[in-house]
């Protein structure tokens, strides 16, 4: 056997192989998730294009487009309905001492993440932040166009303001109208003569431009000028513009003792005192007034005006619109006065019903008219929901690990339900620090929570029983309650709201002379206790029979074994499933708008529907929307922390 | 039932204890013999319901007859007086009964459809829920919150409103490929005309269909048998392809026309051509447009959590095994996946169907004449409350019925059979 030399030494560098594809760090996420091969790839560039445009559109109509103040004019109403305006301290303190609540139970039961407190605060601090930075920005211009395609005067136009408030007026001529009309709060009616006489101008320069296109006229027969007009028949005919406007701003203080006192007068224009007087001449040159009101007070504007060819636009700096909301209104009426009244008739406002925002506007107007209202309105109850969140959570540091910390918590959560609803609703007796307000006056979200909450609570007895009384030996009462919960859930929630609004008083006519807001809180009732028995017979199903019968065996009655045994097991299993109905019920309510009531849905409809909202309920609807969002998200956000953390799970150990 | 036998609740009576005392058993009282007790239980129960059903009903009824509105039934013969444009056109003169029908096929048009949709959309919801791409699941996930955790009445009131209400005039119509028409009129679609030979080529796809099904079974016992595969489906899909290009040719051609609707131009003093008015086509309102689209986003929201909940719930376990087995990625899903995970599925899934048909009757916040709304129109005009108040409240309960039994079907079918 000869030996043969296996040794081998290998003299050449292996071949190069690729490095193998990063699976970790950022690109390596990439990889994996976005583009793993090409059809995930195209996936992925496709939706990010897509993200982009909705993204764009979105931003752009909500900055540029959007009309939010039919939101930050009308907060309170979306918070509280027609709740008594001087009576809204009420339900910001009950709110606070829910929130008090919420945080005591909070650090017994849990605890607050970081991330959460740092998410809050900040919150807050910049809800502060944003007045101020909205402060420093200078508010859209304001507009009036003085025309002579008005056949009648242009009326004068009356605004209030406080005394040293400076203003610039600029009374300009309309070149050509097919300008723009220009963005900012421009009054309605001289909107819609701009946009026709844009509309004739534009004809006009059609029919122009199609005679030199078909060889009529030669573009240098054109004559230049502003107001051109051209007809096969007549040929050219340049209109000279022979308008002319001098407008006059006059101080009107209160003509008499009287009128100060019924908070209406009555004037002649005598009696105004002039101010300033400024006019565009036929040479058409703009000219500029700069204004500081010398007073508190209403201010008119009058124009007078010669001629019919042309149009000045009147832009005034520094003259905001004013609020029309009702409080703005009474407040303005005891501060400075009522509208000026001449010859019987108000004198216009430049307000935000005849003064609307029109046109795109920029970051910085909208920033000005919409986030920073908004923040304004929010912030000082964001603060107090913080702070009443904060000082519940110390509280509940403070008595965590007592044994009676538990105990407390759920006595407090009980009376103070008690008194939050005696809060909101008062007492009838004589003295008048807390008067009654009707429920029918309840509304807005303060109205859908509430009908949420006494969906639940009032539904939950009922709910248990049924859900024991289906699962009974007894045949008819078995029978019974099957039916009714089959039929209460076979059926849609309209109907059962629509039966307790029209059909309840036909049972009894003393039952007629009850609130709609009852009536609807009935029908909420009987469905929502269906729905819970459901749920309930649920928890019922998955408590191991083991543990009646040892409850049988050690001797306890059946009304024992249920109540003490079976019932704290089931329910507790079940809880996920009743904050998962809480969120529905929270939903389902809006049905109530059906039967007329108004709820945040509801003030959402009655409110676009009001005239100087028309057309804004995309806002309206989002900002709603938006509200039931945040409020259902936490409550499942809630429901899944339970879970999570075992809170409903039965203890099978 | 129950009360016939001693109760397992009292030991007393059960022959256990009776054993060691056997006196006691005989001296049981009335008063506290449990049969006794129970029997008497019920019938103050049963009385209770029936005393107090009565004083409603009799409330009710002296109610309606003290403001003149007896219930009575001859108003459904009556003529209505009003019309709707929705579903199938009935004159002024038509009864009541027939706008009734109306209201039921405009509901049933919506429902039949809206299930149909959100299905198919729930089904790619939970794909796209499931699927590696982080982009596509999160954004799918957005969508999924979004419209869970908003009011489907605030949905459709914004979609009504604040889309197809806001869609431009007629007169500059938004045109889509199709040609779909798009303003605040509605939608006009491309129409689809069965002509007369329509029925007979159906009777050739159904005949297909039913050899397809013999097909699927004659493939699976050669599978059965020889192990070979026997690729049912694509035997089957192709026996009814046959079936129907057999009908197309015999009748020549396809048994159906379809109409594009035809804008009608005019000339504006601008100069600017708009459209005047859309003739031919299927005309679809804004009203129904807005409840299909809004119950069909809401729905599928729901059903693809479902879907997503229902796949995630088989043990990947049997998926690896599946892939040991040596089945494909379609053989996995048909044979392994889906079986076990409809299991899971059906149920909720037919919760959502209940949901979507009872939610049907927030037509009346949107204008759409659904079944409800025209009840309430019928007790507005006729000044009958309780009668079609109670013939729609039962159109709904059938309506739940019919589906819950249709589901619980199909989940008795695809339960697992176990021994």
């Amino acid at each position: 056997m000869t030996q043969r030399d296996i040794t081998y030494v290998e003299t050449e560098e292996p071949p190069e192989r690729r490095p193998p594809v990063i699976a970790t760090g950022l690109i390596g996420w990439l990889r994996v998730n976005l583009f793993s091969n090409w059809w995930n790839t195209l996936l992925t560039i496709v939706t990010v294009l897509f993200i982009a445009w909705v993204t764009v559109l979105l931003t752009r109509w909500s900055i540029q487009q959007a009309n939010w103040s039919v939101v930050t004019n009308n907060l309170s109403i979306f918070a509280v309905g027609t709740y008594p305006q001087e009576q809204t301290w009420r339900v910001a303190a009950a709110t606070l001492i829910l929130v008090f609540l919420t945080g005591v139970a909070w650090r017994i039961y849990g605890r607050a993440s970081r991330l959460l407190v740092i998410l809050a605060l900040g919150g807050v601090a910049l809800l502060f932040v944003m007045p101020f930075i909205a402060a420093t920005l200078p508010h859209p211009l304001t507009f009036f166009l003085i025309s002579g395609t008005n056949t009648e005067a242009n009326p004068a136009l009356a605004y209030a303001t406080l005394a040293d408030q400076p203003a610039t007026l600029t009374l300009y001529p309309v070149e050509n109208f097919a300008d723009l009309v220009p963005d900012g709060y421009v009054d309605r009616t001289s909107a819609t003569v701009a946009g026709l006489a844009r509309q004739a101008a534009t004809v006009n320069q059609r029919a122009i431009d199609e005679a030199v296109t078909a060889g009529e006229v030669s573009p240098e027969d054109v004559p230049p000028g502003t107001f051109v007009t051209y007809t096969a028949e007549a040929g050219f005919a340049v209109l000279e513009r022979d308008f002319v406007a001098t407008v006059t701003l006059y101080h009107v203080p209160y003509a008499s003792e009287e009128d100060a006192e019924t908070g209406e007068f009555t004037f002649t224009q005598e009696e105004a005192v002039e101010l300033a007087s400024f006019n565009v001449g036929p040479d058409m040159t703009p000219t500029t007034i700069e204004v500081t009101f010398p007073a508190d007070g209403w201010y008119m504007i009058v124009p007078e005006q010669a001629g019919e060819i042309g149009g000045f636009w009147l832009q005034m700096d520094g003259m905001v619109p004013m609020d029309s909301g009702s409080s703005s209104v009474t407040a303005r009426n005891e501060t400075i006065g009522s509208v000026p009244i001449i010859e019987g008739q108000r004198v216009q406002q430049i307000d935000i019903v005849t003064f609307p925002f029109r046109g795109l506007a920029t970051f910085s107007q909208f920033f000005k008219m919409y986030v920073g209202p908004l923040a304004e309105g929010l912030a000082g109850l964001m603060l107090g929901l913080v702070l009443a969140t904060a000082a519940g959570y110390l509280v509940g540091a403070v008595i965590r690990g007592q044994p009676w910390a538990s105990r407390a918590t759920l006595i407090g959560w009980i009376v103070g339900s008690i008194g939050i609803f005696f809060l909101l609703y008062g007492f009838s007796g004589p003295d008048g620090a807390l008067p009654v307000v009707e429920m029918e006056r309840w509304g807005g979200l303060l109205l859908t929570l509430m009908l949420t909450v006494i969906g639940i609570v009032a539904a939950f007895p009922i709910g248990v029983l049924l859900a024991l009384g289906r699962r009974s030996k007894l045949p008819i009462v078995s029978m019974f309650c099957t039916i009714n919960i089959e039929f209460v859930r076979g059926v849609p929630l309209v109907t059962i709201l629509f039966a307790a609004s029209i059909l309840v008083p036909l049972v009894d006519p003393r039952l007629s002379s009850v609130d709609n807001v009852i009536r609807a809180m009935i029908g909420i009732m009987f469905f929502s206790a269906a729905y819970l028995a459901e749920i309930v017979r649920g928890g019922l199903q998955a408590v191991p029979v083991g543990q009646e019968e040892a409850a049988r065996a050690v001797g306890m009655s059946a009304w024992q074994i249920t109540l003490l045994i079976v019932l704290p097991q089931a329910l507790r299993a079940v809880i996920p499933a009743i904050m998962g109905q809480f969120v529905s019920l929270f939903k389902d309510t809006s049905l109530v708008i059906i039967i007329g009531l108004l709820d945040l849905l509801g003030v959402a409809r009655s409110v676009i529907n009001q005239p100087e909202y028309i057309g804004r309920q995309r806002e309206a609807l989002l900002f709603v929307s938006l509200i039931y969002f945040v409020f259902s998200y936490l409550m499942s956000w809630a429901s899944r922390r339970l879970e999570v953390t075992g809170s409903g799970a039965i203890r099978r150990g | 039932m129950s009360e016939q036998r001693p109760s397992d609740l009292e030991p007393a009576t059960s022959p256990e204890t009776a054993m060691f005392d056997p006196a006691t058993t005989q001296s049981v009282p009335l008063w506290r013999d449990i049969r006794v007790i129970q029997a008497a239980a019920q019938i103050v129960f049963a009385v209770l319901v029936i005393v107090i059903t009565f004083a409603i009903v009799n409330g009710v009824m002296s109610g309606l007859e003290s403001i003149g509105q007896s219930p009575t039934f001859d108003f459904w013969q009556r003529p209505l007086g009003i019309n709707f444009n929705e579903g199938p056109g009935i004159a002024s003169t038509d009864s009541t009964w027939d706008a009734f029908v109306v209201g039921i096929i405009n509901t049933m048009r919506v429902v039949v459809l809206g299930l149909i949709l959100s299905t198919f959309l729930g089904i790619l919801v939970g794909v796209a829920l499931l699927t590696p791409n982080w982009l596509i699941r999160k954004i799918t996930e957005v969508y999924v919150e979004i419209f869970r955790n908003t009011p489907l009445l605030v949905q459709l009131i914004f979609l009504y409103q604040g889309v197809f209400r806001m869609l431009p005039a007629i007169t500059n119509a938004i045109v889509l490929p199709g040609p779909v028409y798009l303003s605040i009129r509605g939608m006009v679609i491309p129409a689809f005309i069965p002509t007369d030979d329509f029925p007979v080529w159906l009777v050739y796809v159904t005949v297909g269909c039913v050899a397809a099904g013999l097909v699927w079974v004659v493939r699976g016992r050669y599978q059965t048998e020889t192990g070979e595969p026997g690729h049912q489906v694509r035997y089957a899909l192709l026996t009814i392809l046959a079936f129907t290009l057999l009908g197309t040719i015999v009748l020549g051609g396809v048994p159906w026309t379809v109409e594009m609707p035809q804008p009608d131009m005019r000339e504006l003093p601008t100069g600017d051509m708009v459209i005047r008015r859309i003739e031919g086509g299927a005309p679809i309102t804004p009203e129904y447009a807005a409840l299909l689209l809004g119950l069909v986003l809401y729905t599928a929201a729901f059903i693809g959590e479902i879907v997503r909940a229902g796949i995630q719930a088989v043990p990947h376990g049997q998926i690896e095994a599946a892939r040991a087995l040596g089945l494909g990625y379609g053989q996995t899903l048909q044979l392994v996946i889906l079986p076990q995970s409809l299991r899971v599925i059906i149920p909720p899934l037919g919760n959502q169907y209940l949901n979507l048909a009872k939610n049907s009757s927030l037509a009346i916040a949107i204008a759409f004449t659904d079944v409800f709304a025209i009840a309430r129109t019928i007790m507005n005009q006729s000044g009958q409350t309780i009668v079609p108040f109670m013939t729609v409240m039962l159109f709904y309960l059938f309506l739940s019925l019919l589906i819950s039994a249709i589901m619980n079907w199909v989940n008795n079918a695809l339960k697992l059979k176990e021994r």
